[in-house]
């Protein structure tokens, strides 16, 4: 099972430091990890460092890993709306990256079985343009998924979904990570989200790791309060779990 | 297996698709079909009229034919149908990739001034002697006018980098160095000496009938050296269309790929500018053309912009042979009196996304 330490990771544009001196445990595969904090926090700018698509000190250490940093694939926020390409053919493009034009029938049985996974297959046939913004976010996914990957960064994959597909969705990514023993890494801005489903919360603020550990130590009003400048409290629901209930904004 | 719900929709996608690249595989046979057909007439119309049957005798057996025949179709008629070909093609994946590279459908050779550097570069040396970059003086023509559309391009991708550039700003970039660029060649124009001026005048209405065995052979082997650069990147130039981000995440080099391309570009696009001067509409128009009918996997996409790009040229030819009985209309002129309609047909019966 893959697991992943960040060691002084920090990243750069040009001169301007976005990310500086992040430091986590070990996240091991097999369960999610709840990325959060307000915006422009430097959510999408750990994802982009951890893929190696931006630039910055600091270690990604890998470990029990049999693609090493070709097995992290990292999920944008959105994919394209104007390509003139069919969502099959767009998940087909993420399978293909790097190999020959032929498209072998296991190629296509594989993207069959994804796209049935995530309840998108009737839409394998339309535009991406026609799509809605919850749609082209499942069909990101997808195309996330066809790449197989060790360790997946998903930003905000639940942000334009309903609210019965953002369980629907974050419920198959543990389960799919449980069974695969992938490492999720999943920015959300829902708490109860990340209570609910992530094992492990890295806290980013003002471009550092302000907490980290298990959800349910590092979601608190103390936290809360201070990261996010709301007065809230964690109670257990009716059901007995963890939820955020937010008194006012201080 | 883990899946959402217990339901598993049971559409099957793998046949589908099958059958959706076997229909545009029909399509690029059909386009090929439609290319020869129109070659063969265009090869066929010419001021002096020969039956159609001694024109396929002399293609097919020259050595039966007459003399006069032989050199008509061989060396006039020939290079002239070949360049429209070529240089059609050209333009019209020059179009394609811009638009893919810079993700704009205003994008092509034409729009964002690099066919006017182009020209400005060729009458530099026609009408001031003045070399770009110092060649001998058969190649300071074409070298002005490659290096010129460089220099446009580098500057368009560039500034396409750029932060807070956008797509509309590139357009307006664009517009901007075609204006520059008309401007100073106007200069030129106003300077030139008759002589110079009717070659710069030949640049600006665009026509094949200069054509020759040599330019055909140039145009033809930098297409043939470009397809292949664009082919071995079909699957990361079509991920572009998804943008920097996703392509990006798919492990793709975007900054390379896009200098890589647009140097391609610039190569496809000043070369064939510098033979037989500016036409406008194939580069913007043959690629929505090939997007309408096989969408954006560059893998049908390319070949179908060359096709589209090589038809449309070869059909203007045609037309160009066609309207005044005797004379050749300049093709840069005809161009898009073919094509406006064509397209306006296309995009009012095409029921998909055009962008």
């Amino acid at each position: 099972m893959v697991s992943l330490t960040l060691e002084k990771v920090g990243a750069t544009y040009g001169r301007r430091t976005v990310l500086s001196d992040v430091n986590t445990g070990v996240l091991r595969g097999g369960g999610l990890t709840a990325v959060i904090g307000p915006n422009a926090a430097g959510k999408s700018t750990l994802f982009k460092r951890i893929a190696s698509l931006t630039s910055g000190p600091g270690t990604v250490h890998l470990s029990d890993t049999a693609k090493g940093t070709e097995g992290i694939c990292y999920m944008p926020q959105d994919t394209g709306a104007n390509a003139v390409l069919t969502v099959y053919e767009s998940v087909l493009l993420s399978a293909k990256q790097g190999s020959g034009w032929k498209v072998k029938d296991s190629e296509l049985s594989e993207i069959d079985r994804v796209l049935s996974e995530l309840r998108i297959a009737d839409l394998a046939f339309r535009g991406l343009g026609e799509l809605s913004g919850g749609q082209r976010q499942l069909v990101s996914i997808a195309q996330a998924l066809v790449r197989k990957p060790e360790v997946l960064l998903m930003d905000e994959p639940t942000s334009a979904l309903d609210l019965f597909r953002q369980i629907e969705v974050l419920g198959f990514m543990k389960r799919l990570s449980a069974q695969s023993g992938m490492a999720v890494l999943i920015a959300l801005h829902d708490l109860n989200h990340a209570l609910r489903y992530c094992d492990d919360t890295i806290v980013i603020g003002g471009g550092s790791v302000l907490a980290s550990g298990p959800t349910h130590e590092v979601i608190t009003a103390d936290m809360l309060r201070s990261v996010y400048r709301v007065e809230a409290r964690v109670e257990a629901c009716s059901m007995g779990r963890p939820v955020v209930i937010v008194d006012e904004s201080l | 297996m883990v899946a959402m719900t217990d339901h598993i929709s049971g559409i099957e996608g793998r046949g589908r698709y099958r059958a959706l690249v076997l229909r545009r595989l029909v399509l690029i046979f059909c386009l090929i079909g439609a290319l020869f057909a129109s070659v063969a007439v265009d090869m066929a119309l010419g001021p002096a009229n020969y039956p159609l049957a001694d024109v396929l005798t002399a293609l097919f057996r020259p050595d039966t034919v007459s003399d006069q025949l032989r050199v008509v179709i061989w060396d006039i008629r020939m290079p002239i149908a070949l360049m429209a070909v070529t240089v059609g093609a050209s333009l019209s994946v020059a179009g394609a990739q811009m638009q893919t590279i810079l993700a704009n459908p205003l994008a092509s050779p034409f729009t964002l001034g690099i066919s006017a550097a182009a020209g400005f570069g060729a009458a530099l040396g026609l009408v001031a002697g003045v070399a770009v970059f110092p060649v001998a003086v058969q190649y300071m023509v074409p070298i002005n006018a490659f290096l010129m559309a460089m220099l446009a391009a580098l500057f368009i991708h560039f500034a396409s980098t750029m932060r807070g550039v956008t797509v509309e700003t590139i357009v307006l970039l664009g517009i901007a160095l075609v204006f520059t660029f008309n401007a100073a060649l106007s200069l030129l124009e106003y300077l030139a000496s008759e002589q110079a001026l009717a070659a710069v005048v030949f640049w600006t209405m665009g026509s094949l009938t200069k054509a020759t065995w040599p330019k055909v052979w140039i145009t033809g082997a930098v297409l043939l050296f470009a397809l292949p650069l664009f082919a071995r990147h079909a699957w990361a130039l079509t991920a572009l269309r998804l943008g920097d981000d996703k392509a990006a995440s798919f492990g793709i080099n975007v900054r390379r790929l896009r200098l890589e391309a647009m140097m391609t570009v610039s190569l496809l696009a000043a070369i064939p500018v510098s033979f037989v001067g500016t036409i406008g509409f194939v580069g913007l128009v043959a690629p929505h053309i090939a997007r309408m009918l096989v969408g954006e996997d560059q893998r049908f996409f390319l070949p179908a912009s060359v096709l589209c790009g090589a038809l449309l040229l070869s059909v203007t030819s045609v037309v160009s042979k066609m309207l005044i009985p005797g004379a050749v209309l300049p093709i840069g002129v005809i161009t898009a009196l073919v094509g406006v309609p064509f397209f306006f047909v296309l995009i009012f019966t095409n029921r998909r996304r055009a962008w």
